[in-house]
């Protein structure tokens, strides 16, 4: 998928997003691009109770074809520790954390209100590079709006 | 919150770079070829650090295309001045 149909995806459901009264979108979606085949983004949510959720992607061109994949994923949400000057939510990945899926500088692993990695062999029932960024964000709300464990709303299965 | 599109230039990505690299006194050839530097780095440097590197290999690939594209147009013209010329002669010596 190159960029204009990754945009036009992204538009399409993030217009059908049904943001909750108690939370704002406080900076992004930004899409940072070079070329049709390589960008990244960045999106910030914000809710009244000082949780935030941080959404980072980068995506690459697939090695020999004219298309992209996404590389890196950094979905998080967790309580909100400081702002930088922009009044960006700042994050640690040192600091506490509600949910998280990332594969930044490793492989593809849960947090699960803390630093511990849990990795795809000891999650069931949900492959980890199958959620997409609107299924986390949905996931989020969901979890918030019925108090609902994180694994109830998402499907998995700690082993 | 209205999204933005960033569109990035081969300096704006050079820029970035080169700040990783004084943060961290590391190249950026090191930074890839090493897992062990980057997991004990923090994960959004690593995020952005690797996705600039990627973006910058995207803008150079990009560059050479055009370039290679720009070098056949020139040996065709070459080419085409070359006939020209030789059609001159042909009309001069007639």
């Amino acid at each position: 998928m190159d960029y204009l149909e990754f945009r036009r995806q992204f538009d399409a459901e993030h217009h059908t997003l049904v943001i909750p009264a108690d939370c704002q979108e406080i900076a992004g979606p930004d899409f940072m691009i070079a070329t049709q085949y390589s960008w990244h983004l960045k999106w910030y949510l914000k809710f009244a109770d000082n949780k935030f959720v941080r959404i980072w992607e980068h995506h690459n061109k697939i090695a020999g074809l004219q298309d992209a994949r996404r590389l890196k994923l950094a979905y998080h949400y967790g309580p909100i520790h400081g702002l930088d000057k922009d009044g960006i939510p700042l994050y640690g990945s040192e600091k506490p954390v509600d949910f998280r899926l990332d594969n930044s500088a490793l492989k593809i692993h849960l947090h699960l209100g803390g630093p511990e990695h849990i990795y795809q062999e000891n999650v069931e029932k949900l492959d980890l590079t199958s959620l997409d960024m609107f299924t986390f964000v949905r996931g989020i709300f969901k979890h918030r709006s019925t108090g609902r464990d994180f694994d109830k709303v998402f499907g998995f299965k700690i082993v | 919150m209205a999204s933005k599109e960033i569109y990035l230039s081969i300096s704006d990505v050079e820029e970035a770079l080169s700040a990783f690299e004084k943060k961290y006194k590391i190249s950026s050839n090191v930074f890839m070829s090493d897992p062990g530097t980057r997991a004990a780095l923090p994960e959004d440097d690593v995020f952005e650090w690797t996705a600039y590197i990627d973006h910058r290999n995207a803008l150079q690939e990009v560059y050479q295309e055009l370039h290679r594209e720009y070098l056949d147009k020139l040996s065709v013209s070459d080419e085409d001045t070359n006939i020209l010329k030789g059609n001159s002669k042909l009309c001069l010596a007639a």
